[in-house]
């Protein structure tokens, strides 16, 4: 398979404070990866670099350029929307259309019309007129035109109501990804889009803390709830987070045998909320809920 | 070159009194030519004003401005109208350094600041394109557009003048068309344009690249430094080099096109030959294509900053 980002030791400091600390990673086509971590994590910086929109030290490769010296060439083959309010408030729609179908050798005029005759989006509209929802339905007409081998996402969602994220994901789904493309996501939302990701990438202070296709997820760890009088024989097998709810004992595990863990009492696949809670928070740093019990 | 038009369509788009100002300037301008007042002062002066409160021209005015007028030469009545017009001219320029100066001031601030950079970052337009436009639309696209302007409006008040007072005086006054006179003033308009857009290039540069490097207050960035420095160096240094530096820089062009004027020609129109002579001073003189050369120079900065630029 053909590698869409390819980094080796990614780095990026502000002044003397590193916010990226020597990120590896290795994207391939046709996945849906999201990246997932805290604020100030490094998500941002992670996605400019592979963007070109900011520098950086390290090696990397996006569809086989480097972002810092052919961002031009990039661009033909890649699409981002890096926040949903980003698109200029005196744009008019037909404006919008006229642009990008004017500057973009991939872009398909009839499938951005055809998207917006789906929404109540008009033509004659300036973006300062449109609602929160509508101005990212017309980002997402317009990107989602584009035949890009790799579409970036950064927090596409943010501040809109549950109604739009929904469509939105589900727009992305039927209407643009396909084997040739690849998506890169990040949100706060891990919940809402983790059934569609074939892949997660956790990051935490600057580096990858998880990198995982999802298939693998559900056999490395495991979710147990131990019955009563279980709980320290449980805790024997050294679970990696637990917590406490409703006086039972939730506890997470990274590489035991699923029936060994069956013996002691419910087990089940982590989601992948969960497991983003448990990795941020690990035991010791819990909630002071458990050091009260 | 097709990235480029659509770029400078943009521009077109976003910044409107680009060219709704020429249009409103113009439209005034014929108002008062239509419906305005006219003063008759002492001679043969006459001016324009808001007011309609000229009292109706005695016949000794009258008399005194025909008999001027049937004494005036041919070259004379040439030079009124070429006179005439070319104010209306020289005020669609003055408007246009104003509209340009704040135009240019926010033209990759604007950007930043309503986060829309990372829309047009996200498209294959690269940044020495996005720099051109803007360059492009200030330094071509605009003064084009404000002279095609100007050049309506000379014509159309001519019209509207001549036909409003024919018969009395005044409308012999002014020739209502004077095609070869006309053509020459446009000529002579474009290639004056042409010079002051090559001298006054790295002002326009420095605008820009005020405007890329603020954060906010471009125009205060624009502004305060130079200040700063003619205050230091007055305080510390007693003099004033930097002061006559900038000065120049503003009126240089003209210090060069006067040197070139043919003397005891004030009474006649400059031959076409003679605006070619007068303006060679700023295409012949060293100074100009020193400061393209710095122009340029901050230009290429201006790509590179916004190229790196990260305010998030």
């Amino acid at each position: 398979m053909t590698a869409i980002i390819e980094a080796r030791g990614l780095t990026k400091r502000y002044g003397s404070t590193p916010v990226v600390r020597g990120v590896d990673l290795n994207v391939e086509a046709g996945r849906i990866v999201g990246l997932i971590g805290p604020n100030g994590a490094g998500k941002t910086t992670v996605i400019k670099s592979i963007l070109g929109l900011t520098s950086f030290d390290g090696e990397l490769r996006v569809l086989g350029h480097d972002p810092r010296t052919q961002r031009d060439a990039l661009m033909e083959e890649v699409c981002f929307i890096a926040d949903v309010a980003v698109l200029p408030k005196w744009l008019k729609v037909s404006q919008a259309v006229d642009f990008v179908a004017g500057v973009h050798p991939r872009f398909d005029r009839k499938r951005a019309e055809d998207f917006l005759a789906k929404t109540d989006i008009k033509r004659e509209s300036r973006v300062r007129q449109l609602s929160k929802g509508m101005v990212t339905q017309l980002h997402l007409a317009l990107i989602l035109a584009i035949d890009a081998k790799l579409l970036v996402l950064d927090e596409p969602t943010l501040g809109l109501d549950l109604l739009f994220r929904r469509s939105f994901y589900d727009n992305l789904l039927n209407d643009y990804f396909n084997k040739e493309r690849t998506i890169l996501v990040t949100t706060h939302q891990v919940e809402e889009i983790e059934n569609i990701l074939t892949d997660v990438l956790f990051i935490e202070h600057g580096k990858i803390v998880l990198d995982s296709p999802m298939e693998s997820l559900a056999e490395r760890f495991a979710q147990l709830t131990p019955t009563p009088g279980n709980v320290d024989r449980a805790r024997a097998l050294k679970p990696f987070w637990e917590r406490e709810i409703f006086g039972r004992v939730a506890m997470l595990f990274d590489g035991r045998n699923q029936d060994e863990l069956a013996a002691l009492g419910e087990v089940r696949a982590p989601s992948v909320a969960d497991l983003f809670v448990a990795m941020m928070q690990p035991i010791g740093t819990a909630s002071p809920s458990k050091e009260a019990a | 070159m097709n990235n480029l038009i659509w770029l400078i369509r943009r521009e077109v788009w976003e910044n409107r009194s680009l060219w709704i100002a020429p249009l409103v300037v113009a439209g005034v301008i014929l108002i008062i030519a239509a419906f305005g007042g006219v003063h008759v002062g002492r001679g043969d002066n006459v001016s324009l004003g808001w007011h309609n409160d000229v009292p109706e021209m005695s016949e000794h005015d009258r008399e005194n401005i025909r008999n001027a007028v049937s004494a005036a030469t041919i070259e004379h009545k040439e030079l009124i109208y070429a006179i005439t017009l070319s104010t209306f001219t020289a005020v669609q320029l003055f408007t246009m350094v104003f509209v340009l100066f704040f135009y240019l001031l926010d033209s990759l601030l604007a950007e930043r600041k309503d986060r829309s950079i990372l829309f047009w970052k996200s498209l294959p337009v690269s940044d020495t394109q996005v720099v051109l436009s803007k360059l492009l639309t200030a330094a071509i696209v605009v003064p084009l557009f404000v002279l095609v302007v100007s050049s309506a409006l000379q014509v159309l008040f001519a019209l509207v003048w001549s036909a409003r007072f024919s018969g009395t005086g005044l409308g012999d006054a002014l020739m209502a068309w004077h095609g070869p006179t006309w053509l020459k003033l446009q000529a002579s308009f474009v290639m004056f344009l042409a010079a002051g857009v090559l001298w006054y290039l790295p002002i326009i540069a420095y605008l820009m690249l005020v405007s890329v490097w603020a954060r906010r207050n471009a125009f205060l960035w624009a502004v305060l430094p130079p200040v700063a420095i003619l205050a230091i160096e007055g305080l510390i240094l007693q003099s004033n080099n930097f002061g006559q530096f900038l000065g120049h820089r503003f009126i240089g062009a003209f210090e060069l096109m006067e040197k070139n004027i043919p003397p005891g020609r004030d009474d006649d129109m400059l031959s076409l030959a003679d605006v070619v002579n007068v303006l060679s001073g700023v295409f012949t003189s060293p100074e100009t294509w020193i400061g393209l050369l710095v122009a340029a120079a901050m230009i290429f900065g201006v790509i590179r900053i916004r190229r790196l630029r990260d305010d998030s």
